[in-house]
């Protein structure tokens, strides 16, 4: 595209301006539109874009920003222009008497106007400008360090691919990898390209039904097995039963031959019998021949014996009369001196009874007196106690009586004090009744009455006087009187007439009192200490006990007079008792020593006795045994018997041992070794059948269990849908792989051509680069082709590290780059006050840059400051 | 003149890997038909018993359901013998399907399964001689300890018998194997008249003796068989033997590798797609070798789709499968792609052009790049 030429009618305040921009034949190089800040540069551009972009009937908010502040007249912008081959005018009036006109004048003459004039345009436009990547080639004040990112721009790639002989990336192409995109994500995550859940469930479902399959085999095998057994088992059984019914045959024929050895060891038996009792018959006989031998020997020995424990007998009775004599003896002289004896003891406890008695009646005599005084004492105090008891006024309340006198006697004196008194003398004897009180009066003798309350005089024989006191002596009157009540309800109170009475009452009461203390500590002096009822018991038990001890006495001696003599008795009687001890012992010891040997003798005399009379019951019972024996058989029977029997024993020995012989031939330890290991044989045999059939059975029961639930049927519907999970995982994989394959195969050619599409975009760069850095300047573009990373000065720096002003000359020469591939396909490349902050070297050499770009594409420059741009060699420069 | 029908290898609770859910379900259900139709046949042909020469059901282990439901077809038998020989599908051993409850309980008196080799009267001097499969793998064939044991029969002796036949070749088990000549020594020196086997799930006519027969299964179970869903009726008349094959199945299995080269081939491919009268019944697995263009490729995979929805199950023959799409200029026009992706298209073409799991990676994103920029 080419801008020839922009008028603008009544735009942000300017009334009419237009701008020429090209002149005919020339489409491309450098102009530099020159103005001052608010000349209304930036407004071309943007004027430009509404004219482009939006119908006459828009209100949109950029068609707005052009109207004039303040002004009626609505905007108009009007361009002349070249457009793949196209010339025309376009012109449009907006927000009033809207309007659009499109004058095409090449490649023939036309005129559209409204919507058709615009989208023709428009049509226009998109069929030969790539109206996105020119809007981002703009370079605008605002957006001065921005790269434009023509990685996936339709008409730069067209152009690269130009220049660079390659395939293109183009809409179709990136539609049909989107697509293949779409169905790669059926199957894989968009980043990690790992298996979506269809695929992993599928998956699943084969590790699953394989699991299944097993297990449905296992118990299938184990069926097998038992199956296998079963026959197994029952194909033994005929040869076990076989292997029972044979040796149990072997077992009866051991079990006959053993009955036979066992026979004949009876009669072996049988036989040792016989001959055992053969010798118990000859020992017998024996027996009976020894005993009448010992029993004849026994009898001389017993009669020999016999007479001489006879002949010892009689010496021990003659013995025993003497030893008799010799205790009677013994005897009396014992009694003689026992007599002494008990005399000597019965004077010693008389004379110690006397002094015991005597000093009990000493002790009786002192605890007597001892209670009368407390009994005295208690007396005493039980009287005084009685007048405290009847005298209840005590000191105190003598003292009341005391003061309530004295109160009567001042109050009695005030109120006199304070009455009218009457006065009577008498002229003549006369006898008065004074308040009921009758006196004689003798004449001149004079009589006074203080008058309280009412007062009656009467005179015999005369009259009545009554005198009235007024109300003032009220108050002592009533003084007067409750003085006398408190001192009549004191006196009421100590039981007593008057005060003198209640005073002689209080000395009584305190010579009561001092009497108890007396008497108390007088009782108390007697009693030691003592209860008196102990002290009572004492009296009396000592009374007992020596009326008992005076009664008791029946000696007829006196009883001492003191007891001083009763212990001089005492004391001569124990001596003479100690006398009579002495002479005891001799005579004791002497008969006791009789009496032990006559004692002896008589025990030694009475064994004789005993062992005589047994000795002749036992004579008397070998005499009887022996008569006994030989009437059974005589002396010679009996030798008879014996021969014979000793003959009966030898036969029978003989027997015996014959039979013993015949056993012992017969070995019947291996006969009955063979009968047992038979018998065990059969019941090995007999247990491997049981245990066989039982195992049977078993297994049969475990083939019935198992064998019912169609284990074959199951396992091969497993199988198929396990057949049918397999297919379908596989065409799932088969698909994926399908999608995998393509979408990376496309996906590494893009990545390929985009490659190869940024080396002449690269290239371009690194021309223009050298032109403004010197020439080790290098550079990398990322995937959207923007410059990635720079080089200079040895040393490679990312973008983001480099300094503003050189981001915004990087950010200008990718553009001119761009438009440079562009040409004649590219838009108008317009830069709006750029290059703010680079320096005046690099701005020289920035416009070797923007010359050589101008000569493959139209650069508009706009600027308020024109000596930036005053190394641009051959521009065109316009003043607003 | 005697007649009775001889069938074998139902194997009644198969399940076929490639079926869906529904498919599986008409299999089971039409195999189950097929067996009733032998019973209709017996009737038809008035014969005096069915043999049932083995494999009766697919396992021992059978769903209970499979077992109730094959009784209810059998109780609508004729009512003749119908002998059920174990074979190595559902051997006789100590889990044998024959002694379940559900069978043992439900089974109709006129049904008898063969537990040893005590001959059963079948009918009209007809006995037969069973030799069933105590084991699923014996030492060997029982029917040659069977033959052992028999002496020269005036009658019509059947020997009922399951297991391969070395003679005819064929994937079968190798365990029990019955060698020809042992059988046609048997029928040459009278001790049987006739064998009945099962195992093979073609119908054959074995050895030169015309005595010596596999039945077939009544319907075909894999692609490999080339007779079945088939049921012999036999016929004995004084001593001569006459069988005669009857078609009882419905279902097809069908196979084609095919080699393709251009829209020629292409569209041999799309009619053998779409020659099947009874897609639903029809089972078919295919396989591609050559090149196609993406314009091909992107229609042959759409007849296939669609095929996929009406065939019982289409699967690919990936052992054939060598197919390389190569995109052609034609391609290229109607992709209208041009820059990056041109480059991406060339890259891929060439990996693709070669071989291995990368070249059939760059074939499916070719085809996908084709289908997501025509459309």
């Amino acid at each position: 595209m080419r801008l020839h030429r922009l008028t603008l009618r009544n735009v942000r305040g300017v009334e009419e301006r237009t701008v020429t921009l090209a002149s005919a034949g020339t489409d491309t190089g450098v102009i530099i539109v020159e103005g001052l800040n608010e000349a209304g540069k930036s407004t071309l551009g943007d004027a430009l874009d509404v004219l482009l972009t939006y119908k006459d009937s828009s209100r949109h908010s950029d068609v707005r920003s052009l109207q004039s502040a303040g002004r009626e007249e609505p905007p108009e912008v009007e361009a002349e222009l070249d457009l793949g081959g196209h010339r025309f005018t376009y012109h449009k009036r907006y927000l009033k008497r809207t309007a659009t006109t499109l004058t095409l004048s090449a490649p023939r003459g036309e005129q559209l106007s409204g919507d058709a004039a615009h989208d023709r345009v428009d049509a226009l436009l998109h069929e030969h400008l790539d109206v996105a990547l020119w809007s981002s080639l703009r370079l605008r004040q605002a957006d001065g360090l921005a790269q434009t990112a023509p990685g996936h721009a339709r008409g730069l790639a067209t152009a690269l691919a130009e220049h660079s002989d390659v395939s293109a990336i183009g809409d179709r192409e990136l539609t049909v990898l989107q697509r293949v995109q779409e169905e790669y994500e059926r199957y894989f995550t968009a980043k990690a390209g790992t298996p979506k859940p269809l695929l992993r469930e599928a998956a699943a479902t084969v590790q699953d039904l394989t699991e299944q399959l097993a297990t449905i085999e296992d118990r299938r095998a184990s069926l097998t097995a038992d199956i296998d057994r079963a026959d197994r088992l029952a194909r033994s059984l005929p040869a076990l039963r076989s292997q029972v019914t044979e040796t149990a045959a072997q077992a009866e024929e051991h079990a006959a031959r053993r009955a036979e050895v066992a026979a004949l060891a009876e009669q072996v038996e049988r036989l040792r019998d016989v001959a055992q009792q053969a010798e118990a018959t000859l020992e017998r006989l024996e027996e009976r021949r020894r005993r009448r031998t010992a029993l004849t020997e026994e009898l001389a020995e017993v009669t020999a014996a016999q007479q001489e424990r006879t002949t010892a007998l009689a010496a021990a009775q003659a013995q025993q009369r003497d030893l008799e004599d010799r205790l009677e003896r013994a005897r009396t002289e014992l009694e003689a001196a026992q007599d002494r004896q008990r005399d000597a003891r019965r004077a010693r406890e008389l004379a110690q009874r006397d002094l015991d008695l005597l000093g009990q009646q000493q002790a009786l005599s002192r605890s007597r007196a001892r209670a009368e005084r407390a009994a005295a004492a208690l007396a005493r105090r039980r009287d005084a106690e009685a007048t405290t008891t009847e005298i209840t006024l005590d000191d105190a309340g003598l003292d009341d009586l005391r003061a309530a006198q004295h109160e009567l006697t001042r109050a009695r004196a005030a109120l006199d004090a304070a009455s009218p008194q009457l006065r009577f003398t008498a002229e003549r004897a006369v006898g008065l009744l004074a308040d009921g009180e009758s006196m004689e009066l003798a004449p001149g003798e004079r009589a006074r009455w203080p008058v309280q309350g009412t007062f009656s005089l009467r005179i015999e024989e005369v009259g009545e006087v009554e005198v009235l006191a007024g109300a003032g002596i009220d108050d002592a009157a009533e003084a007067h009187r409750l003085a006398a009540e408190e001192l009549r309800a004191g006196l009421e109170r100590a039981g007593v007439a008057d005060l003198a009475a209640a005073e002689l009452a209080v000395r009584r009461r305190r010579e009561a009192e001092r009497t108890i203390a007396e008497a108390q500590r007088e009782r108390e002096t007697a009693l030691e200490g003592q209860a008196a009822e102990d002290l009572d018991e004492e009296v009396d038990r000592l009374e007992r006990t020596v009326t008992r001890e005076l009664s008791a006495r029946d000696a007829t001696a006196p009883l001492p007079d003191s007891i001083a003599a009763a212990r001089t008795a005492l004391e001569a009687a124990g001596a003479a008792e100690r006398d009579a001890d002495e002479g005891v012992a001799g005579p004791a010891a002497e008969v006791e020593s009789a009496r032990e040997a006559l004692e002896r003798d008589r025990a030694h005399a009475i064994e004789l006795t005993t062992r005589c009379s047994e000795a002749d019951d036992r004579l008397a019972a070998i005499r009887a045994e022996l008569v006994e024996a030989r009437d059974r058989s005589s002396d010679e029977d009996l030798a008879a018997e014996l021969a014979a029997a000793e003959e009966a024993r030898a036969a029978a020995h003989a027997a015996a041992d014959t039979a013993a012989a015949s056993l012992a031939a017969a070995d019947p330890d291996a006969v009955t070794e063979l009968a047992d290991n038979a018998a065990a044989v059969v019941a090995d045999a007999r247990g491997r059948l049981q245990a066989a059939e039982q195992d049977l059975r078993d297994t049969r029961v475990r083939i019935s269990a198992l064998g019912g639930d169609g284990l074959w049927e199951q396992r091969e519907a497993v199988a198929t849908e396990l057949t049918h999970a397999q297919t379908a995982l596989l065409g799932l994989q088969r698909r994926a792989e399908a999608a995998r394959t393509l979408r990376d195969t496309l996906e590494r050619h893009r990545l390929q051509a985009r490659d190869r599409y940024a080396a002449p975009l690269r290239e371009q760069l690194v021309v223009y680069g050298r032109m403004l850095y010197g020439p080790e300047f290098d550079l990398e573009l990322d995937d959207d082709l923007r410059i990635a990373r720079r080089y200079l000065g040895g040393l490679w720096l990312d973008v983001t590290q480099l300094s503003v002003g050189a981001r915004e000359q990087l950010a200008l020469l990718g553009r001119l780059a761009c438009a440079s591939l562009l040409g004649a396909h590219g838009g108008v490349l317009l830069f709006d006050d750029a290059l703010g902050n680079t320096d005046p070297d690099r701005l020289e050499r920035l416009g070797a840059v923007l010359r050589s770009a101008g000569q493959h594409a139209q650069v508009i420059v706009l600027t308020s400051y024109p000596d930036r741009y005053r190394h641009v060699g051959g521009a065109t420069r316009i003043a607003l | 003149m005697v007649r009775f029908v001889h069938t074998a290898d139902w194997q009644l609770g198969m399940r076929r890997h490639f079926l869906g859910p529904g498919p599986q379900d008409r299999f089971s259900q039409d195999r189950l038909e097929a067996v009733a139709a032998i019973g209709r046949l017996a009737g038809e042909v008035g014969a005096v018993g069915i043999v049932v020469a083995g494999d009766v059901f697919d396992d021992n282990q059978v769903d209970r359901q499979t077992v109730l439901r094959a009784i209810e077809v059998l109780r609508g038998f004729p009512d003749v013998p119908v002998l059920l020989l174990p074979g190595n599908h559902d051997p006789f051993d100590a889990g044998s399907v024959f002694t379940r409850p559900e069978f043992r309980e439900s089974c109709p008196p006129h049904v008898q399964v063969v537990t040893d080799h005590t001959p059963i009267h079948l009918g009209e001097g007809v006995e037969v001689v069973g030799a069933p499969w105590p084991v699923k793998r014996p030492l060997r064939n029982p029917a040659l300890d069977v033959l052992d044991d028999l002496e020269p029969s005036s009658g019509t002796r059947v020997l009922l018998a399951h297991g391969g036949v070395d003679a005819v070749g064929g994937d079968f088990d190798q365990t029990g194997v019955l060698p020809l000549a042992e059988l046609e020594a048997a029928i040459d020196d009278q001790r049987v008249q006739f064998v009945a086997l099962g195992d093979r799930h073609s119908a054959t006519d074995v050895g030169v003796t015309g005595r010596i027969w596999y039945p077939g299964a009544p319907e075909p179970t894999a692609y490999v068989e080339q007779d079945p869903g088939k049921a012999l009726v036999v016929e004995v008349e004084d001593g001569a033997v006459r069988v005669e094959r009857r078609h009882i199945g419905r279902w097809t299995f069908r196979q084609q590798v095919f080699d393709v080269a251009g829209g020629a081939d292409l569209e041999t491919v799309l009619r053998w797609l779409d020659a099947p009268r009874d897609k639903p019944h029809t089972i078919a697995k295919i396989a591609l070798r050559g090149t196609l263009t993406l314009a091909e490729r992107t229609r042959l995979e759409s007849a296939l789709e669609a095929a996929a929805t009406t065939y019982a199950a289409l699967e690919s023959w990936e052992r054939h499968q060598e197919l390389t799409t190569t995109p052609d200029q034609e391609d290229l026009d109607a992709m209208e792609v041009g820059g990056f992706v041109a480059d991406a298209v060339a890259e891929l073409r060439e990996v693709a052009a070669g071989a291995g799991e990368d070249a059939e990676a760059a074939g499916d994103a070719l085809a996908l790049l084709y289908r997501t920029v025509v459309r």
